[in-house]
């Protein structure tokens, strides 16, 4: 029984960061007529960033899949690829560097080779999927990794206290489940 | 999480980042083709379908290619070529506006269709 309510709790604190990478991931629109065309900023990223920290690396990719679904229902089969492959790599980027190098890297580093690594997983989706036409796109897209990971690391960091109260609710209630 | 916002190596992680970017600038700069009369290659679903130089049109021009939603049309005349309309979603595409260099792409990645300018070749040797 106990097994249980520790499931219903983790699904549920799955299901409400992943609800928060997707309205994240759709109010990015807003910024998106700022920056170079096909370039977007990754706010979704804020909540599988907390998430690769604070409840492993499972959860985490399962929130990078349901935002690349986001991406399938909304933008279409390629773009749900270079999504699901960005996203779990950096994803896997972030848990182990958070996990194994978080006392040499902060917030700022790990959330620029989350970005980097995003970036290079989608350019190289997109190679196999264009060949070499994509490869003028590179440089800026890689180098974009750099103030884009600054921001969300930055809006990671600005938002932390509130995402931490509600991960101590939710601890609270594994608690007394 | 007890990570800290900033520590040092993060500068490195910015650093790596960058010279890897200028690098690879620099590799895709020295790998062009020479300067000469430009040429267009139009690609769609990693097949090339069209190829033309852009001073085969000295007015403005509309080229259409078929695509899975419809179709895509592009602008073309010797000073570049833009994408005009495409069926895709986002239409980051007709947003790139008019390239005209050597080494410049458009790319629509739901339709899979590119143009991409590379640089003609010298036929004529004189001497």
């Amino acid at each position: 029984m106990k097994k249980r309510s520790l499931s219903v709790t983790l699904l549920t604190r799955t299901a409400l960061l992943a609800a928060l990478a997707v309205a994240l991931s759709a109010l990015e629109n807003i910024f998106t007529p700022l920056l170079p065309p096909g370039v977007h900023p990754g706010f979704g990223n804020i909540a599988v960033m907390f998430a690769a920290a604070e409840m492993g690396l499972p959860w985490a990719m399962t929130i990078a899949v349901i935002k690349s679904l986001f991406a399938l229902a909304t933008r279409g089969g390629v773009a749900f690829l270079m999504s699901f492959a960005g996203g779990c790599a950096s994803c896997l980027v972030m848990w182990a560097l958070f996990r194994f190098a978080s006392a040499r890297f902060g917030l700022l580093g790990i959330s620029m080779a989350g970005a980097f690594t995003h970036n290079l997983l989608q350019l190289a989706v997109s190679f196999l999927l264009f060949g070499k036409a994509i490869l003028a796109y590179a440089p800026l897209l890689l180098l974009l990794a750099v103030p884009c990971g600054a921001v969300t690391g930055a809006l990671l960091r600005v938002s932390l206290h509130i995402l931490r109260k509600t991960y101590h609710i939710w601890k609270k209630d594994k608690r007394n489940g | 999480m007890k990570t800290r916002f900033f520590r040092r190596a993060d500068i490195a992680v910015a650093a790596v980042i960058c010279l890897l970017s200028a690098g690879l600038l620099l590799w895709i700069s020295i790998g062009k083709s020479p300067a000469g009369d430009p040429i267009v290659q139009i690609e769609h679903n990693g097949k090339k379908i069209d190829e033309f130089r852009l001073s085969e049109f000295s007015e403005e021009t509309e080229l259409s290619y078929p695509v899975a939603d419809g179709e895509i049309l592009l602008t073309v005349d010797a000073d570049g070529v833009a994408v005009t309309s495409s069926p895709c979603v986002g239409h980051t595409c007709v947003k790139c506006g008019r390239i005209s260099a050597p080494g410049e792409s458009i790319v629509c990645l739901p339709m899979r269709f590119s143009v991409t300018i590379s640089g003609g070749n010298v036929d004529a040797v004189t001497g």
